[in-house]
């Protein structure tokens, strides 16, 4: 196992080289700043929000000051023209008032940026021309009270004078008719000048000007009149002070052309050109307001999307760095459970879990080290045990295999004849009795024939013992040549040998035994010499013992031997005294 | 009412006796020993500047108070507080208002030491005998004060005002916006009227000059004829305000201009493309970086003459310090440095040697700039190669068709002018 695993979440190992405490608080610290950047994303649109919203609101109350401006010059106008025409005190005062409020402004506009936005200079414009409006009414003002004067005193010293030429006139001088009534004329001409001069004060009307000026021409004729008739010496003094009072109206209406000049002609215009940068800046102000809205709208949309995005890449990335801590904590932790499963299911593989640390999962791996050194020791041990005991069998089963042969090599030694190899004379009692019970048991009859080699002590006597071995073994031999498998051979003791024929007749068996007498009688034994045997036959009856019918056998043999040797003699069926010869 | 017509002179004649009669004598100013007379001055900022003002009081060893203010205001100040200054110096058009408001006495003309050297204009309206006098209140119609009160045209040794800047003004236009005419071909008063420059056209604020720019362009425009464009009457006044309210009704007018710094923000602002100007907000506009032509129209120039007026009450030892500073204008210097505004002195000769001969070649003789040329603030106001338009000295003056005028029906002016600006 190793924990660099093939899925590269951490191909730099740097997480491997934290301890298992500190990738946590990592991971822990992933989450917080996700969440943290998060927050800090909302804060950030809210704050991009509340700014936007803070400059419309500028905007707003840049708009209100604008429009509060373009009012306030409405309200200044017509108290100024209010002033001029009725000649309201509160008109002034309104005048000076406003003034006062907005030349306030105008010093901020100076100093610094009187709108929020690009629009101060314009706005500073209009704000100028608030000045030239004021100073302008201040002169005309001044002006209108020099001129209201002028019109009132020298008028009235105009009048006088020519009151005083008149009471001249009435007290010493004689007028002609014609004076007289030029005089008159001049006198109505002079009151009808002053009042139209006063009237234009509240109307502007130009007509009264000029209505003015016919008059002072009327005057002029009759002051030529005047002039012409009398003698100039005595009217001299008279047509002086009417030409003076001539001269004061001119004047006047000069200097009331200078006042309607300013007022009709300058303050008009400046009021206009404020209403106009009034009415310009709101316009851009409101441009302003309009495109900030649009924007707004648009960084909204903006900003709703930018949040999603960042929120969901935030979260992806942390949802990766988190992927990556947890797997450098489940991925050794998985490593070391799979190492167990290897270790219970009989891996003995080396432990190659890396593990910088001595932490909880350095700890474990360790642990697992441990157990995977211990289980592969008690593996060995147990690896060892059962080829031992593998070895251990192997040994069991080979000495009993060898003990088996030999058994078998004993048995076989003890029911064989160590000379001639046939059956010996224990197998022979133990079979005849078997036999017996069995011919007993399905009512047949066992043959028994037993035989000896004729004169046998005669051959060991002549040939010796060595070569009377050989003949025993040579007639066992021969004997067995000639038997069926049936059959049971075997020496009965000396040269005396037995066959035992199961469920045979008495005529089965005598053929046997007869067989047996002619093999041996023509076989080779001892050259120059014949080997004959003698046998006795008999049939086991019903109930018989072995031991009578072996006495029986022998009884025949033994009337064979008598009889000559080289012949068989049966027993009879019935156990009889005697028996009968056969040859 | 009876309406008679009259002519102005007719109506002058009316003052004289009071003139006589009201000349009163005036305490005389007490100065200390060691103080500088004292000589009040209330004009325009074209020509009350600062460097005129210290030169003027170094070289006459007197003190000067300059106050300058808006035309009318100052206008109506010196017509009515006569007694508040010295010197005035304003515009041909404002001699009238003030003779018969008695706010000036006439000036003596064996005082003023270079009369003699004074050019042709002032004194017979023209340069040559060739051209033709412009209509109006040419200068030599207003200068000589007549025994009997009134002014006109007869040469006398007492005078109104003393001659010394004047021009001859146009309309100003930005060639980036208005294709640029050729000079006395194409360039028109009409291009005010123009229906292309809807909305961004300008007029200077004052009756007495601005309705003879409506005049040209409405004439220029085929709307209308005068028989003395000069001397409006009534009903001439009245059809011209009827067409200018249309045009007005219909917004083709940004504004009304009452000052030339106001003129040359309208321009360097973009809201205003072609309108009346004067020479110093020409100069305002290019140092601001905007291209502003001053039209030679084909139908001549409003020409304008600088009248430097004596109060009333002036006496003494102010009268006398008066005469110094009138006489220091036609000195040389100061006509060197005014011609820089694009100005034009009444004894250019003196000023010559004040000038190098590249500006006199520029602002005199109307050939291409040799070299960059500074404005009176110091500023380039003209590039090399650059040419005054128009062409020389006299020629401009050749093409004068209008003189800047306070008509006999001006009052009528004045109330048509104020229904134009407000509505």
């Amino acid at each position: 196992m190793n924990s660099s695993s093939p899925d590269g979440s951490d191909p730099t190992g740097l997480l491997d080289r934290l301890t298992l405490r500190q990738r946590l608080a990592l991971g822990f610290s992933i989450g917080m700043m996700a969440t943290l950047t998060v927050a800090v994303l909302f804060a950030a649109a809210f704050e991009f929000n509340a700014r936007q919203a803070a400059n419309l609101r500028r905007y707003n109350q840049d708009l209100t000051l604008v429009l509060q401006f373009s009012r306030a010059v409405g309200e200044m106008q017509l108290a100024a023209s209010r002033y001029f025409s009725l000649g309201h005190g509160t008109a002034y005062e309104k005048v000076q008032s406003l003034y006062g409020e907005w030349a306030d402004m105008q010093a901020r506009c100076k100093r610094e940026a009187c709108l929020s936005i690009g629009k101060g200079a314009i706005f500073s414009d209009a704000l100028d021309h608030l000045t030239t409006f004021h100073d302008s009414f201040l002169a005309v003002v001044e002006n209108r009270r020099d001129i209201l004067g002028s019109l009132e005193s020298e008028f009235a010293d105009a009048q006088s004078r020519l009151h005083d030429a008149a009471g001249t006139g009435d007290s010493g001088r004689e007028f002609s008719l014609s004076d007289a009534a030029a005089m008159n004329s001049i006198h109505d001409h002079l009151t009808a000048v002053e009042a139209q001069l006063v009237a234009f004060f509240h109307s502007m009307n130009s007509d009264l000007l000029f209505s003015a000026e016919s008059q002072l021409e009327e005057m002029r004729d009759h002051l030529d009149v005047l002039g012409a008739a009398g003698d100039t010496t005595a009217q001299g003094p008279v047509s002086a002070d009417y030409r003076y009072i001539l001269g004061v109206a001119y004047a006047n209406i000069q200097r009331i052309r200078g006042y309607a000049y300013l007022v009709n002609v300058v303050m008009a215009s400046e009021a206009n050109e404020m209403h106009f940068l009034a009415e310009t800046t709101a316009k851009r102000v409101l441009e302003d307001i309009d495109a900030l809205q649009r924007e707004i709208d648009h960084t909204r949309r903006f900003t709703a999307l930018t949040l999603l995005a960042s929120i969901v890449a935030v979260a992806v990335v942390a949802l990766l760095l988190l992927r990556r801590v947890t797997l450098s904590i489940t991925r050794p932790l998985r490593a070391v459970a799979s190492a167990f499963r290897s270790l219970a299911s009989g891996g003995e593989e080396p432990i190659r879990i890396r593990s910088y640390h001595e932490d909880e999962i350095g700890d474990l791996v360790t642990a697992a080290r441990a157990f995977r050194d211990e289980n592969t020791k008690v593996r060995q041990l147990l690896h060892d045990y059962e080829a031992l005991n593998a070895s251990l069998e192997a040994k069991v089963d080979a000495r009993t295999e060898e003990l088996r042969v030999k058994a078998v090599e004993l048995d076989r030694l003890a029911s064989t004849d160590n000379l001639t190899g046939v059956s010996n004379r224990r197998v022979l009692d133990t079979t005849l009795g078997r036999e017996l019970a069995r011919a007993e048991r399905y009512r047949v009859t066992l043959g028994v024939v037993l035989f000896d080699i004729d004169l046998f002590k005669s051959i060991n006597d002549t040939y010796g013992h060595i070569n009377g071995d050989k003949v025993l073994v040579r007639l066992a031999a021969v004997v067995a040549g000639v038997l069926r498998n049936t059959d049971i051979f075997g020496r009965w003791g000396g040269e005396e040998f037995m066959v035992l024929c199961p469920q045979c007749t008495l005529s089965e068996v005598t053929e046997v035994a007869k067989k047996i007498r002619s093999a041996v009688a023509s076989a080779d034994f001892i050259p120059g010499r014949t080997v004959t045997i003698s046998a006795g036959v008999a049939t086991s009856a019903p109930g018989e013992s072995g031991e009578a019918l072996i006495a029986r056998v022998d009884k025949a043999l033994y009337l064979a031997k008598a009889s000559g040797r080289n012949c068989v003699m049966t027993s009879p069926e019935r156990p009889t005294s005697t028996g009968a010869g056969l040859r | 009412m009876a309406r008679v017509d009259r002519k102005r002179r007719t109506l002058l004649k009316g003052t004289a006796v009071g003139f006589a009669a009201s000349t009163l004598p005036f305490p005389a100013i007490i100065s200390a020993r060691d103080a500088q007379p004292v000589v009040r001055v209330i004009g325009t900022h074209v020509t009350l500047q600062e460097p005129l003002r210290l030169r003027a009081e170094r070289d006459l060893g007197i003190k000067l108070e300059f106050s300058p203010g808006g035309s009318a205001q100052v206008l109506l100040k010196a017509s009515t507080r006569p007694q508040d200054f010295e010197i005035y110096e304003q515009w041909s058009n404002s001699i009238r208002v003030l003779w018969q408001s008695r706010a000036i006495k006439p000036i003596d003309a064996r005082r003023i030491r270079y009369w003699d050297e004074l050019n042709p204009l002032s004194k017979t309206g023209r340069l040559s005998a060739e051209d033709t006098i412009g209509a109006g209140d040419a200068p030599n119609r207003i200068l000589y004060a007549q025994p009997d009160g009134s002014l006109d045209e007869t040469p006398r040794e007492e005078i109104s005002y003393l001659p010394y800047v004047h021009n001859a003004d146009s309309i100003g236009y930005n060639p980036q916006q208005v294709d640029e005419g050729e000079p006395y071909r194409e360039e028109s008063w009409g291009w005010l009227l123009a229906p292309e420059h809807a909305g961004r056209v300008a007029i200077v604020n004052a009756p007495a000059i601005g309705i003879f720019d409506l005049a040209l362009a409405a004439r220029a425009q085929g709307l209308m004829e005068f028989a003395d464009i000069g001397a409006m009457s009534r009903e001439e006044i009245d059809t011209l305000f009827r067409h200018m309210l249309r045009y007005k009704k219909a917004g083709h007018f940004r504004g009304f201009w009452n000052s030339v710094p106001h003129s040359a923000a309208l321009m360097l602002s973009g809201d205003v493309v072609v309108q009346s100007m004067f020479s110093p907000g020409v100069s305002i506009v290019r140092s601001g970086g905007m291209p502003c032509l001053y039209a030679a129209p084909r139908e001549g120039y409003r020409g304008w003459h600088g009248t430097m007026c004596l109060s009333r009450h002036a006496s003494g030892e102010r009268e006398a310090a008066a005469y110094e500073y009138m006489n220091w204008w036609l000195s040389g210097w100061p006509g060197a440095f005014i011609a820089r505004q694009g100005y034009y002195i009444s004894n250019p000769q003196r000023s010559r040697p004040y000038m190098s001969e590249a500006e006199w070649d520029y602002w005199y003789a109307g050939k291409p700039a040799r070299e960059a040329l500074r404005g009176p603030d110091g500023k380039i106001t003209v590039q090399v190669g650059e040419q005054r338009r128009g062409g020389s000295y006299e020629k401009r003056f050749a093409n004068i068709s209008v003189w800047n005028t306070v008509m006999p029906n001006f009052d009528l002016t004045l109330q048509h002018w104020n229904e134009l600006v407000v509505a």
